[in-house]
Order: structure tokens, then sequence, then C-alpha cells
């Protein structure tokens, strides 16, 4: 028996229709590459040292810190970009006294180690996609080499 | 009488039976009274229906009154609608709707994730361990400001 035309058309709309959609769903299941932003921060209330090792952060950081924190200064004292390809254990130097391992645990999910002078200072997991969504995280204490002055470790995900 | 006898008297006067059933009948009113009696109504009754009834002449004619029955009975055809002009625009639409729908799926099941919102930083709890017995942390999450903060003390 012949197909006609049209049936043919249709038939291979439909198996076009199942080829997309087998394509679309692994790429939508597979992990992707995740990529962040790290910044190492200065929070002070002091003015910025004139030795020009610290860069203003971004406004807009500075002010969402503001109000969180009591600090009303903060400043950059480094920022790496960091590709994290699930899989791998991804490590950045940040100072010579703090690091950060990356690790995407899931879809969802990527775990964050700190590393104090070479040492395991703090385990966590921050949402993926709250990340991809404006979400900061943040790992931060006192500093102990000025009284008063705080460090932060701001995670997020690169503005497109 | 029974109402048989009384249809057949009724037949006989209007002339309806054989020849035969014409004259039993004849010969039964000429012997039964109550028979000639009711024949003689009968009679009666035809006389004066055939003279007394009016002739009414009606405005239209009878090809007219006609007419209009024989088109009440002539079936029409129904309403069909004209497939040709639907199917005008819905033939190639309906080749388009199959990989337009796989698309839009496509896109669906590509785009939806993203947009859920936000509730993993609440649900999941981001803090799992603490090695260092001389460290202290607290965790806690501004909503304002969309940030999640562990902070660390050292003793």
């Amino acid at each position: 028996m012949h197909s006609s035309p049209s049936s043919l058309s249709r038939h291979l709309w439909g198996w076009l229709a199942a080829v997309v959609l087998l394509w679309v769903a692994p790429v939508q299941g597979r992990t992707m590459e995740v990529k962040l932003h790290c910044q190492l921060i200065w929070g002070t209330n002091d003015p910025k040292p004139a030795d020009g090792q610290c860069v203003d952060v971004d406004p807009a950081l500075r002010t969402r810190l503001a109000r969180v924190f009591k600090w009303q200064n903060y400043y950059q004292v480094k920022a790496v970009d960091v590709t994290v390809v699930p899989g791998t254990d991804r490590r950045v130097r940040l100072s010579p006294k703090c690091e950060l391992e990356f690790k995407v645990v899931d879809d969802f999910t990527l775990q964050i180690k700190l590393f104090g002078e070479g040492q395991l200072a703090k385990t966590v997991r921050q949402s993926l996609q709250a990340l991809r969504q404006g979400e900061l995280a943040v790992l931060a204490g006192d500093s102990k080499e000025k009284f008063g002055d705080a460090w932060f470790v701001v995670i997020s995900s690169p503005k497109p | 009488m029974t109402e048989d006898a009384r249809l057949k008297l009724q037949a006989w006067v209007d002339g309806e039976l054989s020849a035969a059933d014409a004259r039993e009948v004849a010969r039964w009113v000429e012997r039964d009274p109550e028979a000639a009696a009711l024949v003689g109504q009968l009679r009666a009754l035809r006389h004066w229906l055939a003279a007394g009834e009016p002739a009414r002449a009606v405005p239209e004619s009878r090809e007219f009154y006609w007419a209009q029955i024989a088109r009440q009975l002539t079936p029409r055809p129904l309403a069909v609608p004209d497939r040709a002009a639907w199917t005008g625009w819905w033939r190639p639409a309906r080749a388009w709707l199959i990989p337009v729908a796989a698309v839009l799926v496509g896109l669906l099941v590509w785009w939806a994730p993203s947009r859920l919102p936000a509730q993993n930083a609440a649900v999941r709890p981001p803090e799992i361990e603490t090695p260092p017995t001389e460290l202290g942390t607290f965790t806690f999450r501004s909503e304002a400001e969309q940030m999640t903060v562990v902070w660390v003390n050292s003793y």
C-alpha cells in the first residue's frame, strides 16, 4: 500500500518531533558545568588603604552586604572566575590563607569547602538554582589581622 | 343489535357491500323492524349531510395548498459547512502542529526548571559539617538580600 504525500509528511514530522524530544531531554538531564565568581572581600569601617592592593566592590554588592552586616566599607582583595566541571573537584586559592574547593554534587547542589591555612574549616552546600537566580553564598569571619574587621568570601553566579 | 350488525347496515346504506351481501341485508331489513328503523335513520342522515353541508370557498387554490404540503414533504438538504474553506487553513496548520508542539515542549523542559522559585536555599540546609573543634559556625539567610551566610568563628 502506498502512502499519500500528506501522510508521509505527517509521519516525517512525527519522527522529527520524537528526535527533538530525545535530543532535548538528555541535554536537560545532563549536569552542566557551573561558572562561579568568587571574591575575597575585606569588610571594615575604615577608609581604603593606599597600598592599592584592594579595590572597591561593586556598589550593588556593597549595598547588599552593608544591609546585612555592620561594616560600611567593603574592599575586594581578590576575585576569581571559576568553572566547575561535574565529577571533578575544583580548588581555588584566594589568598595564602584562604582556599576554596568546589564540587558539583548533582544538578541542583554545589558543595563548597573552605580551607583556612590549609585546614578544612567548613563544608557548605548551596543551591545552584538559587545561585543562578542571584543568591549570594557568603562565607565570612572575623579578621585575625585587625580587630573589628571581617573577611568575606562571596560566591555568586557571574552575570551574563 | 351488535356493533358489527350496525356497521354492516351502514355499509349497505352506503352501497359498499357485494351483491350477495346486499341481498342478504335487504332480506334482513325486511324481516327486522329494528334494522329497518336504523336504516331509515341512516338514510335520513345521509340525505341531510348531502343537502345541508354549506359550500365553503377558500381564497387559495387547491394547487396553492398542495404546493405547501409538497414543500414540507420534500427533504431539504442539510446545512453542511463549507468543508473546503475549513480545511483550507487547517490542513497546512495541522502539518505544523506536531513540530510546533515538540518545540514548545522542548523549550518548556529546558526553560521551566530555571524559572521555579528558589526555595532550595531554604529547603536544603547548606551546612553539613564543621571538622575543626576550635571553629564554630552559624548560618543565617537574608531573604531580602538573597544571601546565605556562614559565619566562621575561631576561638
